[in-house]
């Protein structure tokens, strides 16, 4: 089992407050929990800035080489390098046995960069394979590919399966309010089924994932990202004033945080567009609008405009 | 009052009756000791006892247990469970002395109460199977013995001439029966008599409690039916109903109205008038001396039990008399005529029928004529009369009573057959009369069958009921025009377009078309009530149990289940309008899925199917069989998920990859066989070879292999059957591959020299003969009679076609409505689970790889091992199927985007802009409204997509989570999810609107026509929730169009009094077109003061003074009131135009909105497709001005913005 520190460090991390488990000490060199500290220690400050070098390794466990592979990737514009470093630590990782939680991160770690790539597949195939089977991050990284990939089945699938060994995790609790947020409800078959008393039971919807949020947000001090959750959670049940309270709640927490901005930047603040394009230069939103502006103007062409109708012609 | 019998049987004299409360069920016992159990509704005798020796006049059921306890002259009480599967005598009491006359259970204790001849009343606890008390005190046989059904008492008639009355309310309180009774004494504490009734002359026969009041009835042997009433203290003689003329053997009150029935050994029930007590209605049997009777405790529902056998029969019909017209229903109920609205369900008396016939009876028909509001209503008194009155106006007031208009006669129906005409049959005479409204003869008819009873049967037609057909009968022309023979037609029913009828019978229904030419017919087992039409055409009826429908050709099924009947009167929608048998209107919801989906399907309206399958959740076995039955079972595949029945609906319909995928999961060997079967069939031999392969036919697989000509294969079969050992599948093969050498080897292995020699030898294989001829042991001189024969030709065929790589092409067929339709709606679900293409195709692939991977090393490894062993294989078709699951889980292949779905699913612009669907959007706009520059909506595209989607940030360093925004947090089906859109119709109004309208208001001119204009941009993207909210935005659309051009035409004038002050004659005619936009009173007084000012100041005073009336008429504030009178006034005192201008205010026109110039009504003219403001033709296929988007004149099919 996880000491209590690392417990409390990993909920934070998981809950994305990054801050905190960065400003949280780290334990005794000889601790068992020391390295599992360490490790996400280091991962939470790459999740907030993935520009900063990593302090030198001293120790050169599979765990630690994949951050620091990982960490690389982040920073080198050619990310072939560490591509490839991870692919090895993963090639390594796969010889050894019982390497528990190591696995997990080396595993969580490769694939979240490969997914970043574009390598889908190998992503999944990292996480899918036997010793990542039951490590409940790999568990929510599978998830969030699958969910991205517009697969909410298999992503419910995915969830179903973990619950039966890992019920009431927080990570696995979160991984259900992100499925639920984009679970489409039943539908015919799913109808027929269960009429025909087949096994199906019903997906909750925004409603768990707005619960879910709302309990992990009603603590002394939420993490912005959460409260943005919980916002984007309050969007989906069509509670649009609560949400702009969430939202403004979540600002006044970090005012940077990019998803606060870009929810924010949803609601038609052009300013908050202009601090994203700051901020989260490469946000996903910033790309689709791109992109969809390009479209936009391609998609006019095919429109011959015709002279204005004026009273002189 | 009639006596309407239900039910009657033939047997010995029936001595005793009970009705079970709640079910169909009377048990009888009989004079020969039999008793039995009846269902008077199916008339049919479930059971009969017989283990009682000698009459038995006693019998009772257990009001909710299955259980029957009989008293017979053998002094037994026997206590029967009558369940079909474990009937038996349970137990007997003994201990009465003499004859039984009745038993009883008590409604809720254990007790079972029985009355003896031995001059007691016992009771006895049937738990305990003991007597727990002992009522002593007649003084001769007790005839007759029953519990109250309410309070704790019991009444008793005995031939001591006496009724008694005992109080039990003892032996309630305390438990006898746990103590052991030895003596007498210890029984009488706990009941008492209460009363004795005397003033019968001769011995009581039998007594009964009135259901609710205190009231007593008992029969006896002096002929008298008396009444006794009962108070706290004291009991005494009410009256006595004299008439019977011999022993009365039974008296018992109605249980639903004021009436007594007795029946007595002079062969009559009578019934008696309970508050009067005269005689009512005396009914007469032949030669059967009545012996028992009972009453229905729910029901109006009695039995009488006689010489010859029981009869069940009722009191009065109970079916209410109504009529339907539109949303209204009239209806009788306790003789007065009620208007009951059935959508608002208000319910108001109109009309009383009380004098119509006598007070027993109620009228039997009512017939309603909406163009006069008068009714039509008949009564079966005095042999059928009916009543013609017309009702008031108004519902309230006093109520009229139908004799007062006098219009009345003889006759069993009536009916209105035209607004002034009404028909009346003379059942006896058999004419039919026409009649008007005043009652007055027109015309006489002479039926051409013998008719029975008459109903409308369309204009100026009418149906004759014969007892053997029904006739369609033209009155004016007065011959038949169509004839179909059914059984007794008691009801005929219009659908509400009167192209179908249908015609109710006591047992069948005919459904037929108007001409009488079509018709179906149905049969029920149970009674037919009534019946009516669902809007879809579909019959909705009621039996005696049931709500059932029938579809036009025949088609029925059950709906509900009904404890009581009811009588239909109209169906709507999911709900049933119907009236009760005490004739209160009720409604009762249904499911109508199930016959809509089979009307759907039976009118091949595929996309009603689809949609029902889609949206209900009907559906089970039931429907699937029906599906299976009607030849649909491509459709039926799509319900089931349970692996048989799949696998079976897949072979029915040929679908082989459903079976493949399915057989692959049952994996039993009859499975793979019938897929082999049906593979073959369809010359999918890929199939056919998974199949064999997996029962491990070997012969059939090497056959097939030979068939398709796959020799590699055939080899490995060889192999295989070597390895297995079995020779003659290793001779088939060498004899399939044409391998002469293997032949020949397998032939001299199973020992057979003579013809492995001949074989080698006949093919030139001269070592291998010789060789042979050595192991034999033998020479060639050995061999010398043996004749010698031609080199063999004999050799397996060449392949001509590769088969074995093709498949046998087969149609296309398949693909058919609703595969196609499921098949979307699955892709649309995002990838269901199963029977999705890809799966079934990874099936194969597997069972591919199987083939070749398992197959070949087993057979190579056949010199070891063999390849029969069966653990051998399924662990690796375990494994695989491991590997596929987990496959699954690394499945990558994306889903559809939600946006995709919006896109799919909705018609409306600005869910496809959301969806960053640009492109459809501006085809969607260009087809709707005509939009060609999209230029200036760019803003509001990019706008729009941007807030349909949040960013959700999950794991880590990973890019967050795309969330699309649904406009309905509850939608359920992928069809039916649509992007949220910020701006609504309400957030427009209320704010860019209102901020327009300031600007107007305060002369900012140039900022409101870019705020109408801006309006009208963010319009065109507007979703709306309804109907009328689409209705409301049109309008909005409207009017900014109408304050747009007028603004613009005022800039207009203002520039061209800055640049060519000159043109005066212009500028009042642009001022004078400015008040012709139709804005609001407000911002018109604008205008029209605008107007007035320029035309004063160019001293136009007589057009001034127009619009100054005009502006007057607006009732303007004071100030602009007192210049407008003065205007007018001006314009009184010289009505003169100083400039000349094109201005005609009294033809209507509207205003070119590029020109500025007038259009009057009736020239030509083109509008722009989307504000729909009006262009002279000339500017046709032009850009707009007002808006610079739409092309003028473009044809479009206007805007969506409601699903």
């Amino acid at each position: 089992m996880d000491s209590e520190e690392l417990y409390q460090l990993k909920s934070y991390f998981y809950q994305a407050n990054y801050k905190a488990v960065i400003d949280h000490p780290l334990p005794e060199e000889d601790s068992p929990s020391y390295l599992p500290s360490l490790i996400y220690s280091l991962r939470a400050r790459l999740a907030l800035s993935p520009a900063s070098p990593l302090p030198q390794a001293k120790d050169p466990s599979l765990a630690y080489r994949a951050v620091a592979a990982f960490s690389s990737y982040l920073r080198a514009a050619d990310k072939v390098e560490g591509l490839d470093e991870l692919r090895e630590v993963v090639l390594e990782v796969e010889g050894e046995e019982e390497l528990g939680w190591e696995e997990g991160v080396v595993r969580v770690l490769s694939a979240t960069a490969f997914w970043r790539e574009g390598e889908t597949e190998e992503a999944l195939d990292t996480l899918s394979a036997e010793g990542a089977r039951r490590d409940l991050e790999c568990v929510a990284l599978t998830a969030q590919i699958q969910l991205s990939l517009n697969r909410a089945d298999l992503a419910q699938k995915t969830l179903e399966a973990a619950k039966k060994w890992a019920d009431d995790a927080l990570l696995l609790q979160l991984v259900e309010a992100w499925v639920s947020l984009r679970t489409v409800r039943p539908s015919v078959r799913q109808t027929c089924t269960r009429v025909l008393n087949l096994s199906c039971q019903i997906p909750p919807n925004y409603n768990s994932s707005y619960y879910t949020f709302l309990e992990l947000t009603t603590v002394p001090s939420p993490s912005a990202t959460l409260l943005v959750n919980r916002a984007i959670a309050q969007l989906c049940q069509g509670n649009v004033p609560e949400a702009e309270g969430s939202l403004a709640e979540a600002l006044e927490k970090d005012p940077s945080n990019p998803e606060a901005l870009v929810l924010n930047a949803r609601a038609g603040s052009d300013e908050a567009l202009a601090k994203i394009k700051q901020v989260a230069p490469d946000h996903p939103m910033l790309k689709a609008l791109s992109e969809a502006e390009a479209r936009f103007e391609e998609a006019k062409t095919k429109w011959e405009v015709p002279p204005l109708a004026t009273a002189s012609a | 009052m009639q006596m309407l019998t239900k039910f009657e049987s033939k047997s010995n004299r029936v001595k005793g009756l009970a009705f079970h409360p709640t079910r169909p069920l009377l048990a009888a016992s009989l004079h020969n000791g039999t008793v039995q159990l009846w269902n008077y509704q199916m008339g049919t005798l479930m059971d009969r006892f017989d283990e009682h020796d000698g009459p038995v006049r006693a019998v009772a059921l257990h009001p909710t247990r299955p259980l029957l306890v009989t008293g017979g002259d053998d002094y037994k009480v026997k206590v029967w469970d009558i369940r079909p599967q474990n009937r038996r005598c349970l137990f007997t009491l003994h201990g009465h002395l003499d004859y039984l006359r009745t038993v009883q259970f008590h409604h809720e204790m254990p007790w079972i109460l029985s009355a003896s001849d031995d001059q007691t009343i016992r009771i006895w606890n049937s738990t305990s199977r003991q007597c727990i008390a002992i009522l002593t005190g007649h003084s001769h046989y007790v005839m007759c013995a029953q519990f109250h059904p309410k309070e704790d008492l019991i009444v008793s008639a005995s031939m001591d001439q006496t009724v008694r009355v005992w109080d039990i309310s003892g032996l309630r309180r305390s438990t006898p029966n746990q103590q052991q009774q030895n003596s007498f004494d210890s029984f009488e504490a706990f009941s008492t008599v209460k009363y004795v009734l005397e003033g019968h002359d001769r011995g009581v026969n039998w007594a009964s409690f009135h259901p609710t009041l205190p009231l007593i009835v008992s029969a006896a042997d002096d002929r008298q039916v008396k009444l006794w009433r009962m108070s706290d203290t004291k009991a005494w003689e009410v009256d006595t109903c004299r008439g019977h003329f011999n022993n009365v053997s039974s008296a018992l009150f109605h249980p639903k109205h004021e009436l007594i029935l007795s029946a007595g050994e002079d062969k009559t029930i009578r019934v008696w008038d309970m508050s009067k007590r005269t005689a009512v209605q005396t009914f007469r049997r032949e030669h059967d001396r009545f012996w028992a009777l009972c009453a229905h405790p729910e029901l109006n529902l009695f039995a009488a039990g006689h010489d010859n056998g029981l009869i069940v029969f009722k009191l009065e019909r109970e079916r209410p008399a109504f009529s339907l017209h539109g949303d209204t229903l009239y209806y009788i109920r306790d003789k007065y005529v009620r208007q009951h609205d059935l959508s608002t369900g208000s319910d108001v008396g109109v009309l009383s029928v009380r004098k119509l016939g006598n007070q027993y009876i109620q009228p039997r028909t009512l017939s309603f004529n909406p163009a006069e509001r008068a009714v039509l209503v008949t009564s079966t008194a005095d042999n059928g009369i009916y009543e013609l009155a017309s009702l008031p106006k108004d519902a309230g007031g006093e109520l009229r009573d139908s004799t007062t208009d006098g219009k009345r006669g003889q006759g069993s129906s009536a009916i209105f057959v035209a607004r002034n005409r009404f028909a009346v049959l003379d059942k006896n005479a058999q004419t039919i009369e026409i009649r008007d409204l005043n009652n007055t003869l027109t015309k006489t008819i002479k039926p051409p069958v013998q008719t029975n009873e008459i109903f409308y049967g369309g204009t100026a037609s009418l149906l004759l009921s014969s007892p053997t057909s029904v006739v369609l009968f033209d009155i004016q022309q007065q011959k038949i025009l169509a004839e179909l023979s059914t059984q007794v037609v008691k009801y005929a029913i219009w659908s509400s377009d009167s192209v179908n009828v249908a015609l109710l019978g006591k047992h069948t229904i005919t459904i037929a078309n108007k001409t009488l030419t079509q018709s179906s017919l149905i049969h029920e087992t149970i009674r037919i009530k009534s019946g009516a039409w669902d809007d879809s055409g579909v019959f909705v009826y009621s039996t005696l149990n049931h709500i059932k429908y029938a579809l036009p050709q025949g088609d029925n099924g059950i709906i509900k289940t009904l404890d009581q009947p009811i009588y239909l009167t109209r169906i709507k929608g999911k709900t049933i309008h119907c009236l009760d048998r005490s004739a209160r209107p009720r409604t009762i919801m249904i499911d109508p899925t199930e016959y809509r989906f089979k009307l759907a399907l039976l009118r091949n309206n595929y996309d009603e199917v689809l949609h029902i399958i889609r949206t209900s959740n009907l559906v089970g076995q039931s429907i699937i069989s029906y599906l299976q039955k009607k030849g649909f079972p491509e459709i039926a595949l799509h319900f089931v998920q349970d692996k048989n029945t799949r696998f079976e609906l897949a072979i029915e319909c040929g679908n082989l990859d459903v079976a493949l995928e399915t057989a692959v999961a049952l994996n039993r060997p009859e499975s793979w066989n019938r897929l082999a079967q049906q593979a073959l069939k369809q010359g999918n031999h890929k199939i056919v070879e998974t199949a064999y392969q997996r029962v491990r036919n070997f012969d059939r697989l090497s056959f097939l292999y030979m068939a398709t000509g796959a020799n590699e294969k055939l080899v490995k079969m060889s192999k295989i059957a070597e390895a297995r050992g079995d020779q003659m599948s290793k001779f088939h093969n060498s004899l399939y591959t044409g391998d002469v050498v293997s032949r020949v080897n397998t032939l001299r292995d199973v020992g057979l020299f003579p013809l492995a020699y001949m074989t080698a030898k006949t093919n030139g294989l001269e070592d291998m003969a010789n060789d042979i001829l050595d192991a034999a042991g033998l020479t060639e001189a050995d061999l010398e009679d043996v004749p010698t024969f031609a080199t063999s030709t004999l050799k397996p065929p060449p392949v001509v076609t590769l088969t074995e790589q093709l498949q046998w092409p087969s149609l296309g067929g398949a693909d058919n409505f609703f595969e196609r339709a499921l098949v979307e709606g699955r892709l649309a679900e995002g990838g269901a689970p199963y029977v999705n293409g890809t799966d079934a195709a990874a099936a194969s692939a597997a069972l591919d790889e199987w083939e070749g991977d398992n197959a070949i090393p087993a057979a190579d490894q056949g010199d070891d091992e063999g390849w029969g062993l069966d653990e051998e294989i399924i662990p690796a078709v375990e494994e695989e199927e491991e590997e596929e699951a987990q496959a699954d889980l690394a499945d990558s292949a994306p889903g559809i985007s939600e946006a995709d779905l919006w896109v799919r699913s909705s018609p409306i612009a600005a869910d496809h802009v959301a969806a960053g669907s640009f492109d459809t959007a501006m085809q969607l706009l260009n087809r709707q409204v005509g939009i060609v520059n999209f230029e200036p909506l760019k803003p509001l595209f990019l706008s729009i997509y941007r807030s349909s989607f949040a960013y959700l940030a999950a794991n880590a360093s990973m890019p967050p989570i795309q969330i699309p925004l649904r406009r309905q947090p509850t939608s359920s089906k992928p069809s039916q999810v649509f992007p949220i859109i910020s701006q609504t119709l309400q957030s427009i109004t209320s704010g860019d609107l209102q901020s327009a309208y300031r600007a107007v208001r305060s002369n900012e001119l140039a900022d409101a026509a870019k705020l109408f204009r801006s309006i009208l941009h963010s319009l065109l993207l507007v979703v709306v929730a309804s109907q009328t909210e689409a209705k409301e935005l049109q309008d909005v659309i409207s009017s900014c169009r109408e304050y747009l051009l007028g603004v613009s035409i005022e800039l207009e004038r203002r520039r061209l009094v800055q640049e060519d002050p000159e043109n005066v004659r212009r500028s009042l005619e642009l001022a004078a077109y400015f008040t012709h936009c139709k804005l609001q009173p407000a911002h018109h007084t604008i205008a029209l003061r605008n107007a007035m000012t320029v035309f004063t100041k160019a001293q136009n005073f007589a057009t001034a003074a127009v619009f100054a009336r005009k502006l007057i008429e607006l009732n303007p504030a004071p100030k602009v009131l007192a210049s407008a009178r003065s205007v007018v006034t001006a314009g009184d005192r010289n009505p003169r135009d100083a400039v000349d201008f094109s201005y005609d205010q009294f033809t209507e026109f509207s205003i070119c909105a590029a020109s500025y110039t007038p259009i009057y009504k009736g020239s030509p003219s083109v509008i722009d497709p989307y504000t729909g403001a009006r262009y002279l033709p000339e500017y046709k296929g032009q850009l707009d001005p007002l808006l610079e988007l739409t092309q003028i004149g473009a044809p479009a099919s206007g805007l969506v913005s409601f699903v």
